[in-house]
C-alpha cells in the first residue's frame, strides 16, 4: 500500500468520506493494488464491527458479590499464587533457587578439594583389608578398638567429616 | 458511585467532540486516584470500579462469546484478575485500555479452552435470541443467513486469534468502540502515528490471515 493511502487509512476506513476527497480519491483511481488491499481491510473492518454487543448490556443483579465470592475462592485456592503470581515472590523464588545451587556445589566442591569423596568408610575398609570382626560382644568391641588404633587416619577423617 | 460516573465519563464515540492535543498523564488523574486506593487496599475504592466498569466489561465479552451466561462469568473472572493483578497497574494507559486487554484476553482463553469452533456454533445464540426466533414466522431463507452470520463470527474471532493482545486491543477498541486514532492515544500513551503505524500492520496481518485461510483446504463440515 503506497504512503499517500496508509496516512490517511484510518479515516478510509472510517465513515467518513474521505476516500471521495482529493489526493486519495485520485490515488486509488489508477491503483488497483492500494484499491484492493483498502476495500479487503474495510471488508474486515465491517466484520470486526459485527463484534459489538447489541446494546450496552448490564450483568444480573447481585454481581459485587458474585465477584468477591470468585475472589475468596481465588485467594483460597492457591497460597502458591502468592509465589508465582508476585514479582517478589518469583524473586524470592528464584534467589533461594540460586543460593542452594551455589551451596549445594560448594559442598561438593570442598569435599572434592579434602579428598574425602575418594576415602569413603566403604573403600577404606575395602583398601585396608581389615579382619572380619565375630565372635562375643566383648570380642567384637576389641576388634573395632583395635582398628581404630591401627589406622588413625581413617577415624579421624571419618570423625571430622561428621 | 453517581460521583464516579460524574467524573470517569468514557472517551467519547468516533465523531464526538474534538479535543486539544494536551498528553494525558494517567497518574494524575481522578481514575489514578482511585486506582491507587485499591492499591492500598480500600474495599470500597474497588466496588466502585466494579461498579463502574461492570456493564462496559459484560458488553465487550457478550459482544465476542454472544452467551448471557458465559459472559456473567467471564466477566467475574475479569473483576477478580483485575482485583489481584491492580498492583501491577503502572499508569501508562487508562484504566479502561487495561480492563479492556484484560477482558478480551479472558475472552481469548475463554475462546481457547472451549475450541473456537464448538463454542461459537454452540453459543451464538442466546436463550433471548433463541426464543425470538422459535416465535418470529417461519422464514425458509432464514437459515442461510443465520449461517453465514457464524461463520463470520467464527471467521473473525479466528482471525483476530493470530494478532497480538495489543494489536487485537487497539483493533477492537478502535472498530468495536469506536474510538478515533487521537482518543486512543490518549488512552494508551503512544503517539497518534504509533497507533496509525500499529493499527495497519494489523490490518495487514488480518488481511494476510483471511487469504491465508481462504486458500487453506476447506474442512469438511462437523455434522
Amino acid at each position: 500500500m503506497h504512503g499517500s493511502i496508509r496516512n490517511r487509512l484510518e479515516e478510509l476506513l472510517g465513515t467518513r468520506r474521505a476516500a471521495e476527497d482529493g489526493m486519495p480519491a485520485e490515488h486509488l483511481s489508477h491503483c488497483a493494488e492500494c484499491s484492493r488491499e483498502l476495500d479487503a481491510m474495510k471488508a474486515q473492518a465491517e466484520l470486526i464491527r459485527s463484534l459489538r454487543a447489541p446494546e450496552e448490556m448490564e450483568p444480573g443483579p447481585g454481581f459485587y458479590a458474585r465477584v468477591l465470592q470468585r475472589i475468596e475462592e481465588r485467594a483460597r485456592e492457591s497460597i502458591w499464587a502468592v509465589f508465582v503470581d508476585s514479582p517478589f515472590g518469583k524473586r524470592l523464588a528464584y534467589s533461594s533457587l540460586v543460593v542452594a545451587v551455589l551451596l549445594g556445589t560448594y559442598v561438593v566442591a570442598q569435599e572434592k578439594h579434602d579428598g574425602h569423596l575418594g576415602e569413603s568408610p566403604t573403600i577404606a575398609q575395602a583398601l585396608h583389608q581389615d579382619p572380619l570382626v565375630a565372635g562375643s560382644p566383648a570380642q567384637q568391641r576389641d576388634a573395632v578398638l583395635e582398628n581404630f588404633a591401627v589406622h588413625p587416619v581413617l577415624v579421624s577423617s571419618e570423625g571430622s567429616a561428621q | 458511585m453517581s460521583g464516579l460516573s460524574a467524573t470517569l465519563p468514557f472517551p467519547a464515540n468516533a465523531g464526538g467532540a474534538t479535543r486539544a492535543k494536551i498528553k494525558l498523564d494517567h497518574r494524575t488523574t481522578e481514575e489514578a486516584a482511585l486506582v491507587r486506593r485499591v492499591q492500598a487496599g480500600d474495599q470500597l475504592a474497588f466496588h466502585e470500579i466494579v461498579t463502574h466498569y461492570q456493564a462496559k466489561v459484560f458488553s465487550i465479552i457478550y459482544g465476542i462469546l454472544r452467551n448471557r451466561n458465559d459472559a456473567e462469568d467471564i466477566a467475574q473472572q475479569v473483576f477478580a484478575k483485575i482485583y489481584f493483578s491492580i498492583k501491577s497497574f503502572d499508569f501508562r494507559s487508562s484504566l479502561l485500555t487495561w480492563i479492556y486487554k484484560i477482558t478480551v484476553n479472558e475472552c481469548y482463553d475463554y475462546l481457547r479452552k472451549k475450541r473456537v469452533r464448538k463454542l461459537v456454533y454452540e453459543s451464538d445464540f442466546s436463550a433471548d435470541e433463541s426464543l425470538r426466533m422459535e416465535n418470529s414466522e417461519p422464514a425458509t431463507d432464514q437459515a442461510p443467513a443465520i449461517d453465514q452470520r457464524l461463520a463470520q463470527h467464527d471467521l473473525i474471532l479466528k482471525l483476530l486469534s493470530k494478532i497480538s493482545e495489543e494489536d487485537r486491543s487497539l483493533i477492537l477498541l478502535k472498530e468495536v468502540e469506536g474510538h478515533s486514532v487521537e482518543e486512543l492515544s490518549e488512552m494508551t500513551g503512544m503517539n497518534e502515528n504509533t497507533i496509525k503505524v500499529k493499527l495497519f500492520r494489523a490490518r495487514q496481518k488480518l488481511v494476510k490471515a483471511a487469504q491465508r485461510l481462504e486458500r487453506a483446504p476447506l474442512t469438511p463440515p462437523s455434522s
